[in-house]
């Protein structure tokens, strides 16, 4: 039905599964490619370690055990939440009201997929397939999961602020968390006092409560 | 040693009664979206994830 599930092999991020697998990059972004390697500088295992966060891959099924497989995409995930703290008073009631069985707060669940990537070689449709997409489905799928021992109402993803990258998100259903650069600059330089000059990144949102899930 | 997760900022003013709206949006489409193809794909993948076997 997908690439990924026709041809892949799914599971956690190891060095077993790095080994077996041949060479691979992430050609776009030396952060995420040195992320998703062993003996590098704040990789998929120090994030592990710390209880950061858990970190997946897909890698080609070879079922002749003889070539080397492919390391095809892998994602992080880690909990996360988003606040809405200084709402004039009757929005935030509004959003709490609207919230069944909730506690009156003003933080909500969230997933934060914290590192996503395709490898070089498995580009934006490979074999006719939108390998991206499926394993955005996949995250989705595992976000809305009723067999999951907790709920999260959101995916956050602090999205690369190219037009690639922003329109992959946004296909997939994500919104910005804020209207424009300047809105994020001006809300990041504020909580962290830093002297950002541009957005590297864009904060994005997906909401999960859009979902149909009475498949499972 | 660091590793850096990204600090979601607080939302304020604007920000934060834009993003109310959407939610308050996407609620009232909820479960709007039929995702059913798609989590029967990822339902079979999670299925033959490794160490499920």
């Amino acid at each position: 039905m997908g690439y990924l599930l026709d041809n892949c092999r799914f599971g956690r991020l190891t060095s077993e599964i790095i080994n077996q697998c041949q060479p691979y990059t992430c050609s776009k972004n030396a952060d995420i490619d040195s992320f998703f390697h062993d003996h590098t500088q704040d990789n998929y295992r120090d994030y592990r370690l710390e209880m950061m966060g858990t970190t997946h891959c897909f890698f080609t099924d070879e079922k002749d055990n003889t070539t080397q497989p492919k390391m095809v995409c892998a994602f992080s995930l880690s909990n996360s939440s988003l606040r809405t703290d200084i709402l004039p008073k009757n929005r935030r009631n509004r959003l709490n009201r609207s919230i069944p069985n909730a506690k009156r707060r003003f933080q909500y669940p969230a997933i934060l997929i914290g590192e996503l990537c395709v490898f070089d070689g498995f580009g934006h449709k490979t074999f006719g397939y939108n390998i991206a997409d499926e394993m955005m489905n996949l995250i989705k799928t595992i976000a809305i999961d009723p067999d999951n021992n907790s709920s999260s109402r959101y995916l956050i993803v602090d999205a690369l602020n190219s037009p690639e990258v922003i329109e992959y998100y946004k296909r997939n259903g994500f919104e910005f968390l804020f209207a424009s650069d300047e809105e994020e600059l001006e809300h990041l330089r504020s909580g962290h006092s830093s002297d950002m000059q541009n957005c590297r990144t864009r904060l994005m949102f997906f909401d999960l409560v859009v979902l149909n899930q009475q498949m499972h | 040693m660091a590793v850096y997760v990204k600090a979601i900022p607080t939302l304020r003013g604007s920000a934060a009664e834009r993003f109310v709206k959407m939610s308050e949006e996407n609620l009232r489409r909820r479960a709007s979206v039929d995702f059913s193809k798609e989590a029967a794909n990822s339902y079979a993948i999670l299925k033959k994830k490794e160490g499920n076997k």
